[in-house]
């Protein structure tokens, strides 16, 4: 049995192509997906001396109850795709095929997997309508706030300093300065991804529907 | 006479309805699926999953329970076959017309 070889990736954006293209890249080096133990931060795979290196297929699907879980699985299963990852409720479900032909997905014809993008679109979508009023309802009661550069120094009266005054207050604001910069932007960016995989999603969804 | 307003069914669709003449879980459909047309429809892990959901929703197939099989089994139903019935015509009315125009044509040349 081989060692786990463990890579570390971030996808800021949701996005089933470059994830699964990603992953599928390390094929070339052997390497088959065995885990993810933190969703799409870090991978782990694990090398193959074979010819046939297994192929990844990421689906988004959510299920109403265990029943229809248990059933997709087994559907999945017959047909040869083994699950890396997944639960009934988080959506993103990553399969692995062992022994692949040539271009094998989980989806045969462009209305079905045009489909998956619209699902995926639809999840995203309600995440940004969830998280968008807290993060409105955060900014509107301080103290909390999205910082600039410059609102991010607190001390008072710090711009009108000069000298070895100002470098001295100013030296010693900049790490809370960066953390406050950083944390707000954070949360914006996490939300505001949401969006913007929505949109990714939804444009692969007409995309696909019109051909 | 007006045309059922299902129709024209996929070749998916089609052959997955004409699959479920019989009881099957979702894996027997897609080899029996590949079977019947000579390997030349393969139908996906997940194209069939989102097909039955379909079909389910649209009562053309319904789920038979069944004592022991952890898998679900699938049938068609009455309005299925009605379908079915309406799409076969179609394609043999097409089929007839197709025959007919092209061995005209060849006897023009």
């Amino acid at each position: 049995m081989s060692e786990t070889v463990k890579k570390f990736k971030f996808f800021l954006f949701s996005d089933i192509d470059k994830e699964e293209g990603w992953i599928n890249e390390q094929r070339k080096e052997g390497l088959y997906l065995v885990d993810i133990p933190l969703t799409s931060l870090f991978y782990h795979f694990r090398k193959t001396d074979e010819n046939i290196v297994p192929v990844t297929r990421i689906d988004f699907r959510e299920f109403k109850n265990r029943s229809e879980y248990l059933d997709y699985l087994f559907l999945y299963e017959d047909a040869g795709w083994t699950v890396v990852k997944g639960s009934q409720r988080n959506g993103l479900q990553y399969f692995r095929q062992d022994n692949p032909e040539e271009g094998v997905d989980l989806y045969s014809d462009n209305n079905s997997k045009a489909n998956l993008y619209l699902r995926y679109c639809k999840y995203l979508a309600i995440m940004f309508m969830c998280f968008l009023p807290i993060l409105i309802s955060l900014v509107l009661t301080s103290p909390f706030e999205i910082y600039t550069f410059k609102s991010a120094y607190l001390t008072p009266g710090l711009w009108e300093m000069s000298g070895l005054e100002f470098v001295k207050a100013f030296a010693f604001e900049t790490p809370f300065a960066f953390f406050r910069i950083f944390g707000s932007w954070l949360l914006v960016i996490l939300i505001g991804s949401n969006l913007v995989g929505a949109i990714i999603n939804w444009r692969r969804y007409k995309r696909l529907k019109s051909d | 006479m007006k045309r059922h307003s299902a129709l024209p069914l996929t070749e998916t669709t089609y052959l997955i309805l004409l699959s479920l003449l019989t009881p099957r879980h979702g894996y027997a459909i897609i080899q029996n699926v590949e079977s019947i047309s000579n390997n030349q429809v393969k139908i996906a892990a997940g194209t069939m999953y989102g097909a039955l959901d379909n079909l389910s929703k649209q009562l053309w197939i319904e789920e038979i329970k069944t004592e022991n099989n952890r898998r679900k089994v699938y049938q068609i139903t009455s309005l299925g076959i009605e379908v079915l019935e309406a799409e076969t015509e179609r394609l043999a009315q097409n089929l007839r017309l197709g025959e007919q125009l092209l061995k005209g044509a060849e006897e023009h040349e």
